[in-house]
C-alpha cells in the first residue's frame, strides 16, 4: 500500500465527532405505561423489520464514517496495489548549464525545447506519480521536491532558465539517485545535450531504478568560442599587459573554417583579427593589450552560423595602475648611500615611492616592497615581499655568518641564470663587490650571483613571498655601484618583489570562470554586459560575502572592487555546437503510469453510495 | 406519555374534596328533575310493575281504560269525581361497584385512581339516596368484598371511609374476576365495573367481558383511560415498563409506529365496546381529561335505573 500524501492523516481525527456524537446521543427514555400490550403488539408486527430498525440505527454513523474515511482516504491518496511496471517516481535531471542556451533552427534555446517535451510527457502521467525536479549547470539545485502536483511542477519548470555555467553532473546525480531511493520503481530522466548519462548500477537494478534519456532537440551544428583568457603583465614592462586567448570551435570542417576577432579598447576599435578556427584542436593567440588603465576592453570572436554567441565575448575593465611603494628601512648612520642615491634614481611620479623608515619605526604599514639596507627586525617580516641588502644578522630565508673586519673582496663574479628579470639588462662581468658576510639561502631562493661557491645574489619565493638578498656591501665595492648596472639591478629587484602591486586590483579578478563563488566585501554587486542573451545591468545584493559568479560581464562592487567573468569553458563551447543525429535516439518508451483514480477511492466510493442506496431503500421501501 | 413523575395525587384529599359532595347533591336533583320530566310525559301505567313497593307520588283525573284499582274511592266520595291515584316505583336494588384497583389504575399520573374512586362515591350516594343497597368490591386478582351492602344516605361517609383506605397496586386478571363474581339474585342488582381493562391480551379480555354478559340485572362497564394511554407522544428510543408487572422493553420508536399504537388501541376499545354490546352490557368510555359531572351525566343517560330509565 502507498500514502502519497501521508501528512493527511491527522484528519483521520474527524472522524471521532460522528464517533464522539453516537456516544453521546440522547438516552433512552424511561417510561411508565399501564400496560406494554399495544407495544408488545407493535414489536409483533415489527418482527419482520427488527434487523431493518436495527440496520436503520446504525446506518447514519457508518454513512458519516465512511463519506469522512473516504474524504480522508482521498485526500492522502492511498493506493492499494499496483500495476505492473508502475512507476512511482521520477526525477529529472534538467541541464541548464550554458550550451542549453544554444538557439535551435525555430528560434528556441535548447532548454526550451527540452521543457516542452517535457511539459508533455510529464502532463501524461497519473498523479500517483511523484515527480522530483533536478536543475544543474556547475552546481544541482532542487526545483521541486517529490510532488504529484503537476501545476505546481510546471510552475517551477518554466522558471528554469541556462545560465552561462559549465556543467557538472555529479553532485545532481547523487541527489537523483537520493530521491530515487525513497520509492520505487523509480525512474530518472537524464535531460541533457551532454553525453549519454551515469549508466545503471546493480544496486539501482535491484531497487528498481532506471535511467532514462531524452536527449535534447537538435541545435545548429556550429559554434565557436573563448574557451581561455587571461591578461598578464608584461615582463618589464610596468602597466603594460598582454592577452592570451584560446579560441575553439564545434561543428566546423577538419580543414576549419573562418572566424574573426574583434577588438575595442577604451571605444577605440582595433582591426579584426581574421582566424582559422578548427573544431580538431583549439587555437591560442598572446598579443600585447594596448591600452590605458581603467579603460574597457571588447574581445568578440565572430563566425557565420554561429548558434551560441554567449561564449563569443569577453568584456573587461583593463586594471587602474599604482605607484609601487617602497619602504627603505636601516639606521641612518648606516644605510648604504650608493643603493640610497640608486633608490632615490628610480622615484617617478606615479610609478615609484620610497621611503625611509627608523628601525624604530618599523613595522610600517601599506609598502608593497620593503628594503632592509644593512638591518633586519627581530622578526620576519610576512605577507610582503622583501630585498635585504647586506643583512647583518640571520633571519627567515637567510642565513648569515660575517666574514673577517673589512669583508672580503670577490671579483670574480658568475652569473647563474641571466634571463632571470632581476637580471634583466645587467651585466654580470666586470664586477668586484666586498663579501661582508657568508650567506646561506632556504630553498625556493635561487643564487643569481656567486663568487666561487659564495652566494652573491639571490631571488626567489619563500613561504609565498617574493625576497631578494644581497650580501656584499656596495659601499666598499669598487666596481659595482657607480656602474650602470647597479641601479638597474636594484630597480629589477624592487619591480620583481612588487610583482603586480603596480595594479590597483589583483589581474586574476578580471579572468574569473563563470560558476564559482569569490568572497568578497561589500553589499551589493552591480553586473553590466553590453550584448549577449544577458545584456543590461543589474543589481543584486551580495549573501554572506560571497559573490555567486553565475553570469558574465563586469561586476562592481559598493566598496569599488570591480572584476569580470567569463564562460571560458571549452566543454560547453564543443557541446553547443554538438546535434543528435536523431532528435528521438535514445527517447525511452513512455512510463507506464497507473490508473486514474486509486483502487481504494473507488472502494470508499461505492462503499458510500452503497451506504446511501441503503438508507433510500429502507425509507422509501420499508418505512424504516 | 406522562413521564414517570407529577402523579396525580396520593392521599384522599386530592381525589375527595368536601365541596365535591355539594356538587355531587346538586347533580342529582338535576338528574332527578330530568326523571321526573320524563316520568310525566310517559304513560305512568307504562311503568314497569315492579314487584315491590311503590309510594304515592300524585292525583291525575280518570281516564278510560284506567286501572279501576287505582281509583282514589275517599277522593270520589268527598268531591264525587274519580281521581286515580300516581305511584312512584320504589326498587331495592343492589348495587354492586367493581373498582380497579390493580396498578395500571394508579398510571400514568393517578389520574385514573381519582376518577374511579369519585365515579364510586357518585355512584354509591346516587344509589344510598335512593335507598338502595350498595356494596363495594375491588378488582386485581380477584374481587374482594370490601364494604358489605349498606343502605341509607348517612352510609356514605362509610363509603368514603373505605374509598380512603382502598390500596392499588398488583396486577389484573379479568377473567379470574368476572368469572369468580356474581351479583346478589334476592335484589335487582346494577353493577358497575369500573376499570381500564387493561393488563391483558385483546382477545382475553374480549372472553373476560363474555362472563360480564351473563350477570343478573343490569350491569355498565365503565372503562376509564388517560388521554396519554389512547395517543402517547415522544419518539425515538423509549424504556418501557409495565405498571403492573414490572415488565421491561426498550424500543425504537419513530411517528409511524406511534401512530399504528393508536390503531391497535382504537382496535381494542372498538373489540370492547363490541363485546358489550353483543352481550347487552353498557359500555361507557370515560376520559380523565374530561369534565367530571359531563362524563357523570352522560353515564346517567344511557338508562340506569339509577339515573331514571325510563
Amino acid at each position: 500500500m502507498q500514502v502519497v500524501n501521508p501528512q493527511m492523516a491527522w484528519l483521520g481525527l474527524l472522524l471521532l465527532i460522528p464517533l464522539v456524537l453516537f456516544l453521546i446521543r440522547k438516552p433512552a427514555v424511561a417510561i411508565q405505561m399501564s400496560t406494554l400490550v399495544f407495544f408488545k403488539m407493535l414489536s409483533r408486527e415489527h418482527r419482520e423489520s427488527t434487523w431493518l430498525r436495527r440496520l436503520k440505527r446504525w446506518l447514519p454513523l457508518f454513512l458519516s464514517l465512511a463519506m469522512l474515511g473516504g474524504v480522508v482516504l482521498a485526500l492522502m491518496r492511498v493506493r492499494m496495489a499496483d500495476s505492473p511496471g508502475e512507476v512511482r517516481r521520477i526525477v529529472v535531471l534538467l541541464d541548464r548549464s550554458a550550451s542549453m542556451g544554444a538557439r535551435l533552427p525555430d528560434g528556441r534555446t535548447r532548454i526550451q525545447a527540452a521543457k516542452d517535451r517535457l511539459e508533455g510527457r510529464l502532463g501524461r502521467l497519473s498523479p500517483q506519480v511523484s515527480v522530483a525536479l533536478i536543475a544543474w549547470d556547475g552546481r544541482a539545485e532542487v526545483i521541486a521536491s517529490a510532488t504529484s502536483e503537476s501545476s505546481s511542477l510546471f510552475r517551477a519548470m518554466r522558471e528554469v532558465s541556462w545560465r552561462p555555467v559549465e556543467g557538472n553532473p555529479a553532485e545532481a546525480v547523487k541527489l537523483a539517485r537520493t530521491f530515487a531511493r525513497d520509492q520505487k520503481p523509480a525512474e530518472i530522466w537524464w535531460v541533457s545535450d551532454s553525453a549519454s548519462p551515469p549508466k545503471q548500477s546493480d544496486a539501482e537494478r535491484d531497487r528498481e531504478v532506471r535511467w532514462i534519456s531524452l536527449p535534447v532537440p537538435g541545435g545548429a551544428g556550429l559554434n565557436v568560442g573563448i574557451t581561455a583568457f587571461q591578461l598578464r603583465p608584461l615582463p618589464m614592462q610596468r602597466a603594460r599587459l598582454s592577452c592570451f586567448l584560446e579560441l575553439a570551435s564545434s561543428g566546423m570542417a577538419e580543414a576549419g573554417g573562418e572566424a574573426k576577432l574583434e577588438m575595442q579598447i577604451g571605444g577605440a576599435s582595433f582591426p579584426p583579427r581574421s582566424l582559422k578556427l578548427s573544431s580538431r584542436e583549439p587555437l591560442m593567440l598572446d598579443f600585447p593589450v594596448e591600452g590605458k588603465s581603467g579603460q574597457e576592453m571588447h574581445l568578440r570572436l565572430v563566425a557565420e552560423g554561429d548558434c551560441f554567441p554567449d561564449d563569443d565575448e569577453i568584456q573587461v575593465l583593463l586594471p587602474e595602475s599604482k605607484p609601487v611603494v617602497a619602504v627603505r628601512v636601516g639606521q641612518r648612520d648606516r644605510i648604504d648611500p650608493f643603493a640610497h642615491v640608486a633608490l632615490q634614481s628610480l622615484v617617478s611620479d606615479g610609478e615609484l615611492q620610497v621611503w625611509s623608515a627608523e628601525p624604530e619605526q618599523w613595522p610600517v604599514n601599506g609598502a608593497d616592497v620593503v628594503v632592509f639596507d644593512n638591518w633586519l627586525p627581530d622578526a620576519w617580516p610576512e605577507g610582503v615581499p622583501v630585498l635585504v641588502l647586506n643583512p647583518p644578522k640571520s633571519l627567515g630565508p637567510v642565513s648569515t655568518a660575517p666574514l673577517r673586519e673589512g669583508g672580503v673582496p670577490q671579483s670574480r663574479i658568475r652569473g647563474s641564470n641571466a634571463d632571470h628579470p632581476v637580471l634583466f639588462r645587467v651585466s654580470s662581468e666586470r664586477l668586484s663587490v666586498v663579501q661582508d658576510s657568508s650567506m646561506e639561502l632556504a630553498p625556493g631562493l635561487e643564487v643569481l650571483w656567486r663568487s666561487g661557491r659564495e652566494p652573491l645574489l639571490a631571488a626567489g619565493e619563500w613561504k609565498g613571498q617574493r625576497v631578494v638578498a644581497m650580501n656584499f656591501s656596495p659601499r666598499r665595492s669598487a666596481q659595482l655601484p657607480l656602474t650602470d648596472s647597479f641601479p638597474i639591478l636594484i630597480g629589477n629587484a624592487l619591480y620583481w618583489c612588487a610583482g603586480q602591486a603596480w595594479t590597483a586590483g589583483p589581474l586574476s579578478r578580471q579572468s574569473l570562470r563563470t560558476g564559482g563563488m569569490l568572497a568578497v566585501k561589500g553589499k551589493q554587486v552591480t553586473w553590466r554586459q553590453e550584448s549577449g542573451s544577458f545584456r543590461g545591468s543589474k543589481l543584486l545584493p551580495v549573501q554572506r560575502g560571497l559573490l555567486e559568479l553565475d553570469r558574465t560581464g563586469i561586476w562592481r562592487l559598493d566598496t569599488g572592487e570591480t572584476g569580470a567573468a567569463h564562460l571560458l569553458s571549452l566543454q560547453e563551447t564543443r557541446e553547443a555546437g554538438h546535434a543528435p543525429a536523431d532528435p528521438q535516439a535514445g527517447v525511452q518508451p513512455e512510463t507506464p503510469v497507473g490508473p486514474v483514480l486509486p483502487e481504494l477511492t473507488w472502494l470508499v466510493l461505492g462503499s458510500v453510495l452503497g451506504l446511501v442506496l441503503i438508507d433510500s431503500l429502507l425509507f422509501h421501501r420499508f418505512a424504516v | 406519555m406522562e413521564r414517570e413523575t407529577d402523579r396525580f395525587g396520593s392521599s384522599g384529599e386530592e381525589w375527595f374534596e368536601p365541596a365535591f359532595l355539594d356538587r355531587l347533591r346538586a347533580l342529582f336533583l338535576r338528574l332527578r328533575k330530568r326523571r321526573r320530566h320524563r316520568w310525566s310525559a310517559k304513560n305512568l301505567r307504562h311503568m314497569p310493575a315492579a314487584a315491590h313497593n311503590r309510594e304515592f307520588r300524585d292525583y291525575r283525573s280518570y281516564s278510560v281504560n284506567d286501572d279501576f284499582r287505582s281509583v282514589d274511592w275517599r277522593v270520589y266520595a268527598r268531591l264525587g269525581r274519580l281521581f286515580v291515584r300516581l305511584f312512584e316505583e320504589l326498587q331495592d336494588y343492589q348495587v354492586h361497584l367493581l373498582i380497579d384497583t390493580s396498578s395500571s389504575m394508579d398510571r400514568p399520573d393517578g389520574r385514573k385512581r381519582r376518577d374511579v374512586l369519585r365515579l364510586a362515591v357518585a355512584l354509591g350516594y346516587l344509589g344510598l339516596i335512593g335507598h338502595h343497597r350498595v356494596s363495594l368490591h375491588t378488582m386485581r386478582d380477584r374481587v374482594v368484598p370490601v364494604m358489605p351492602a349498606v343502605k341509607g344516605q348517612g352510609s356514605i361517609h362509610r363509603l368514603i371511609d373505605v374509598l380512603h383506605k382502598v390500596e392499588f397496586g398488583g396486577s389484573t386478571n379479568l377473567r379470574a374476576c368476572f368469572e369468580g363474581f356474581r351479583p346478589v339474585r334476592h335484589h335487582y342488582a346494577v353493577t358497575f365495573v369500573l376499570s381500564d381493562l387493561l393488563g391483558h391480551e385483546v382477545e382475553i379480555t374480549e372472553q373476560a367481558l363474555r362472563r360480564v354478559g351473563s350477570w343478573p340485572g343490569e350491569t355498565h362497564v365503565v372503562q376509564i383511560l388517560d388521554r396519554q394511554e389512547r395517543a402517547p407522544d415522544g419518539d425515538g428510543e423509549v424504556h418501557l415498563t409495565d405498571g403492573e408487572t414490572g415488565e421491561e422493553r426498550r424500543m425504537w420508536l419513530i411517528r409511524s409506529d406511534l401512530q399504528r399504537y393508536q390503531e391497535l388501541f382504537e382496535g381494542f376499545l372498538g373489540t370492547v365496546e363490541r363485546a358489550c354490546a353483543s352481550r347487552q352490557v353498557d359500555y361507557l368510555l370515560w376520559m380523565t381529561d374530561r369534565d367530571f359531572e359531563e362524563s357523570f351525566t352522560d353515564l346517567m343517560d344511557r338508562g340506569s335505573v339509577l339515573g331514571g330509565r325510563v
